[in-house]
């Protein structure tokens, strides 16, 4: 799955941290360092992150965003 | 045709044009599609791939932890383009509407979106250059061979230039245990961005963590040896160092130059815009049907004297390509302007740097919180007189305060103290280099002429503003939201209460109960949570015990906050709550089994109540045998928090004041026996951990542990139980749930928004002066937060009296906001999501006895003291 964290809005209070620990890791107190491409696996941990973030600065895929022939780009 | 008939036919069968697919160039087209606009889209990159996003490139990639293919963004929504990605944009001809591809290919449109964004500006020596060993980092390519090279250990690094992204890569050689040495042409790293002041801060931090950091040195040239690798670098002052790996770092370069031919106002400085990202010709001339977003874009900005600001911020990037989407495909009456305050960040040496407004905008600076040895702080700065930017070291959660005073022109230097407000608190001239200097390492850069001294306010646009009452006063609302008889159902009172959003009481107290106010409030750095610091001291059920840090400011809170999180969650301890899942889900299973075969149940007694005290008994480690006690006690402390002297015995309150000094006792006790006893459990952790700010006294140590006692006990045995009954109340949600338990994660979200465990903050104090909604509450006033008020606010959450488990945007306040935001939150979530989930799933057609259910008597932590109900065919 595909993140992106709003790190303008994060104010490392670290709850991502808490709940998906291995996609989300706190560099110190408060910045933020998280794997952008987490495994499958983890998305239900990645997907707890997403919904307890305080200021809600964490975008995740949607499902459905991806798929259409005409959005692969020419090789 | 009406210009309203060619509005529609362009929406509807337009072909939009946007040059740079990156951050900007994705979100404009997600955004173009999100407005309904239907007609052709063509997106042209020079890189190969999908867009992919940078900031990662210069720290989560360069530590080896994820790789540089690994960054490419997440889809909002679908946008159905034609991509033309791995050849540049050569030309743009205004005449007839095309956009020339350096391979020749001509591409039409009616409207185009320049997001063609910066390059690395690369070494000057291009045979140097070209050396092995050399590196610039813009790219994922970049990234992935500089990433190799520092994987392969090199002897040295040098880092040219010690700007954000120069000192970000020393941090991460540093991490990485790589010698680095940082060449500086300036005075110190950061000065061009932050100024003199930030600079010696950040230079103290490079040589903290053993960067060997020279300033005020020019490289003169990059030396390599027989193989055409890099080996040594000469400086102007006559000295050289042996590295085999040279980062480049000296900003960036606007991607402009194929507009040179175009008309259009574009430069070394960007594209020139109006605040509507709509592109000027070269006599200043708006050009409708050409707009810029992005590191590319230049616009005019009001609040900074309508001067030219070019920013190479990301929230910058997303919010610009918003609203050139919007306005390419709006009618100029509907159009929007970019009026944000800017934000950056930057993360080094385990430090969070963050700024708002634009600190090259400035003549003073001054340090407002904190120490700028400790490296956490606040300063502000300042331009003839008033606010225009703040920069913070891990003290972010502050920022959103100094971005409102930016935006009102508030007074600088900030009248107000705050706790944390440092002895010395002057204003020194901000001194920043010279512009060739400045030209290094800056994000912002401010360009133009200055028209003068504005006094503006920005409008945000994502928040619907409307009319501002003033504070007068409700009267007898307050009295009745306590009046018991309002307890099942407050929220008609809390809707009469929102009329006035700062309402001052006839005791001279405050409540507040709008979501804007209470956020603004509960983020900002006079209020406080110490009762001294009230006008009208309040009695203290601890009696003289030892406060927890919830009753404390910064830096007091924060350094015992602190070392409770060590041993609690992240960074020290990140897998505590996830640790705890095979517990949660056998104490959640083993409580549910007791349930099985009984007709009726009492969710609170029967189930919700033994639930948090267990789990913070065993993160305690508190002894088995102990627990039944602890249970007790927290059920008599939680009885007399209640107490109402008019209609209660006299032994109710005395119960609570024996079972808190049990308790404080016990804890004790359990403390000194862990001394010099290391163990797993929290207790014996905190009573033996040295960490960097010492270690807790005893007193705090028991002081904290009460604290998750009792805090978490009463908030998740609410929660449960008004989840539960919320359910009952929306049957097809509980369907839902059995059939998806997924959805109890954002369900949870929406409980502890629709029905949250705790509805009122029920006092905080000011500090000094405090202006909210343009209403000053005097130094020493009891403040009141109506937090359940704020989560049903109609101006913040549309349709708030719904319960809504598929809400989006669900930035709720059950959990409060700011430095004291709930401690234990992610484990109370935890415990609600896997007790809710088994519930659901295991009782057999569950229905209320009542509706509704009685409840506890307090309307600060609201929920019902029995929640019975049936199940089976009884």
């Amino acid at each position: 799955m595909k993140v992106v964290v709003d790190l303008s809005r994060c104010e490392g209070y670290a709850q991502c941290a808490f709940l998906a620990p291995e996609a989300f890791r706190m560099h110190g107190e408060e910045a933020l360092m998280y794997d952008p491409n987490p495994d499958d696996a983890q998305r239900d941990q990645v997907l707890r992150a997403v919904a307890a973030c305080p200021v809600q600065a964490i975008l995740v895929d949607q499902p459905e965003a991806r798929h259409a022939p005409a959005e692969a780009p020419p090789s | 045709m009406t210009s309203a008939d060619d509005l529609r036919a362009f929406r509807r069968d337009g072909r939009i044009v946007v040059v740079g697919a990156s951050l900007a160039g994705l979100r404009a087209a997600e955004a173009l599609r999100d407005e309904g606009f239907t007609g052709s889209l063509t997106m042209i990159g020079d890189e190969v791939g999908e867009p992919y996003d940078r900031p990662p490139l210069s720290k989560q990639v360069l530590t080896g932890w994820v790789p540089a293919g690994g960054t490419t963004l997440p889809r909002r929504r679908s946008v159905d383009a034609e991509w033309l990605l791995g050849v540049p944009a050569g030309g743009l001809d205004l005449a007839t509407h095309h956009v020339r591809l350096a391979d020749g290919r001509e591409v039409p449109f009616d409207r185009v979106l320049i997001s063609t964004g910066v390059r690395a500006r690369p070494w000057f020596v291009e045979s140097e250059a070209a050396l092995d060993g050399v590196f610039v980092v813009r790219t994922r390519e970049h990234a992935e061979s500089l990433q190799r090279a520092l994987a392969a250990g090199p002897s040295r690094v040098l880092v040219i230039g010690a700007g954000f992204t120069g000192s970000e890569i020393a941090s991460i050689c540093r991490e990485r245990e790589i010698p680095v040495t940082v060449a500086e042409i300036g005075p110190a790293p950061l000065v061009g961005a932050l100024g003199a002041m930030i600079g010696e801060a950040a230079a103290d931090m490079q040589r903290a963590h053993g960067v060997d950091l020279r300033c005020g040195v020019r490289v003169t040239r990059l030396e390599g040896d027989a193989q055409g690798r890099f080996r040594r670098a000469h400086f102007d002052d006559g000295s050289t160092v042996d590295a085999d790996v040279a980062v480049v770092a000296l900003g960036s370069i606007r991607n402009t130059e194929w507009l040179r031919e175009s008309g259009l106002a574009a430069g070394v400085w960007g594209i020139t815009c109006d605040t509507g990202c709509r592109a000027l010709d070269i006599n200043g001339r708006v050009i409708d049907d050409v707009f810029a977003a992005g590191d590319v874009a230049r616009c005019p900005h009001p609040v900074y004297g309508c001067r030219l600001i070019s920013l190479e911020h990301w929230a910058n990037a997303v919010e610009q390509a918003e609203v050139a989407a919007h306005n390419m495909v709006s009618a100029p009456a509907d159009r929007w302007s970019h009026l944000s305050i800017p934000l950056f960040w930057s993360i080094q040496f385990g430090v969070n740097i963050k700024s708002v407004g634009v600190p090259t905008f400035a003549d003073e600076v001054v340090v407002t919180q904190g120490s700028l040895d400790d490296h956490r702080f606040v300063t502000a700065y300042g331009y003839r007189g008033r606010v225009t930017a703040a920069v913070s070291f891990n003290n972010g959660k502050w920022l959103e305060h100094y971005r409102r005073l930016i935006e009102t022109a508030a007074p600088f230097p900030p009248p107000c103290p705050t706790p944390d407000r440092p002895a010395d608190m002057k204003p020194v001239p901000v001194d920043f280099p010279g512009p060739a200097v400045l030209a290094q390492g800056a994000t912002a850069v401010v360009t133009g002429h200055d028209p003068g001294e504005h006094r503006v306010t920005a409008v945000r646009r994502h928040r619907r503003e409307e009319g501002r009452t003033t504070p007068t006063g409700t009267p007898g609302t307050l009295r009745r939201i306590f009046d018991y008889s309002a307890r099942a159902d407050p929220y008609p009172l809390y809707a009469e209460l929102r009329r006035t959003p700062v309402a001052r009481q006839e005791d001279g107290s405050y409540v507040i109960s709008t979501y804007r106010e209470i956020t603004d409030l509960l983020n900002d750095p006079h209020l406080s949570s110490d009762v001294r610091n009230l006008s009208r001291p309040m009695p203290s059920a601890e009696g003289q015990a030892t406060s927890s840090f919830i009753h404390m400011d910064s830096p007091e809170h924060d350094r015992l906050r602190r070392m409770a999180m060590r041993h609690f969650g992240p960074p020290h301890t990140p897998g505590l709550v996830t640790g705890l899942e095979g517990f949660l889900t056998a104490t959640v299973g083993s409580l549910v089994d007791d349930l099985a075969g009984k007709e009726r149940i009492d969710v609170v007694d029967d189930f919700a109540f033994p639930l948090p005290v267990t789990v913070v008994c065993h993160l305690l480690g508190v002894p088995r045998e102990d627990e039944p006690w602890f249970h007790l006690w927290v059920n008599d402390i939680m009885n007399s928090v209640d107490y109402d002297p008019e209609t209660d015995p006299r032994e109710k309150l005395d119960k609570g004041v024996q079972a808190r000094k049990d308790l404080r006792q016990r804890l004790g006790e359990l403390v000194e026996q862990r001394h010099g006893r290391p163990g797993d459990d929290l207790l014996s952790r905190l009573a033996n951990d040295d960490g960097p700010d010492g270690r807790m006294a005893d007193a705090e140590i028991v002081a904290t542990a009460k604290l998750l006692l009792i805090a978490g006990h009463e908030t998740v045995v609410n929660l449960i139980a008004n989840g539960m009954l919320t359910l009952l109340r929306h049957p097809r949600v509980l369907r839902r749930l059995r059939d998806e338990p997924d959805l109890v994660v954002p369900l949870v979200e929406e409980l502890l928004r629709y029905e949250p465990p705790v509805h009122v903050i029920p006092w905080r104090a000011a500090y000094s002066d405090i202006t909210v909604a343009d209403t000053v509450i005097p130094q020493g006033s009891q403040i009141m937060l109506m937090l359940a008020s704020g989560s049903r606010d109609p101006k913040r959450f549309h349709d708030p009296d719904r319960f809504d488990p598929d809400r989006r945007d669900n930035q709720h306040l059950g959990f409060g906001s700011g430095i004291h935001l709930c401690f234990g939150g992610p484990l109370a979530r935890r415990e609600t999501q896997i007790a809710l989930t088994e519930l659901v799933r295991r009782l057999d057609r569950p229905r209320l006895v009542a509706d509704p259910p009685p409840y506890r008597p307090s309307p600060v932590l609201r929920g019902p003291i029995h929640l019975d109900i049936e199940q089976g065919d009884g």
